[in-house]
């Protein structure tokens, strides 16, 4: 999710937490998955392994609180909250519409995590639609 | 709004990169500023009215 950085002190701080953060995310994920494959726990043990995972997401999402905070280029800035609203107003229209889907008997579901992975697919459309819209030529 | 930057800029022979380094902004924000996607915070509008010491209603003008 490094797309987000614009090459600022706050950028590349986001930039290393992600990563080490997206690389904690794959370790515990990996690991809660072959335990529970084999071990299968229950009650408090198995809603811990399931919390594990949420932690480094948790770690994303602070990253990116304290990027907004620390971002001293304000247009950076602006790009980044809007690439989260258009990330939150596609997953909620999405979340919406298979809501009413289900009220109407729909009996369909969404793979897990749905929400999440379109979450972030958005936001790096929408970066990457900011990057091609605010190119520069070399000798501008 | 619009503003005057570009014209600014090109009367001192400034890159946008040149200008942004001197603001301490990404290029992206001074083309964003120039092209008028992006209307600077009264904060940055008066960093770039000291840095080309004039008033800052010499650089953007409302278009009302």
């Amino acid at each position: 999710m490094g797309w987000f950085s614009c090459g600022s002190a706050a950028g590349k701080r986001y930039q290393r937490t992600v990563a080490v953060e997206m690389g904690a995310y794959l370790a515990i994920i990996e690991g809660v998955t072959q335990y529970v494959r084999h071990d299968h726990p229950a009650g408090w043990v198995l809603y811990a392994v399931a919390a594990a995972p949420s932690v480094p997401i948790l770690g994303v999402l602070i990253a990116m609180g304290r990027y907004l905070r620390d971002e001293t280029d304000e247009y950076q800035r602006d790009v980044m909250v809007r690439c989260l609203l258009i990330g939150t107003a596609v997953v909620l229209a999405v979340t919406a519409f298979f809501g009413f889907l289900r009220s109407f008997d729909w009996k369909g579901e969404l793979p897990p995590f749905t929400e999440f992975v379109l979450f972030w697919l958005v936001m790096a459309g929408a970066k990457a639609y900011y990057r091609f819209a605010d190119r520069v030529k070399d000798d501008a | 709004m619009h503003n005057r930057l570009r014209v600014l800029r090109a009367e001192r022979s400034w890159s946008q990169a040149d200008l942004a380094a001197k603001l301490e902004v990404s290029r992206q924000s001074v083309n964003a500023i120039e092209t008028g996607k992006y209307d600077p915070s009264l904060p940055l509008a008066f960093r770039i009215a000291r840095l080309f010491e004039t008033r800052i209603e010499e650089i953007f003008q409302d278009d009302a």
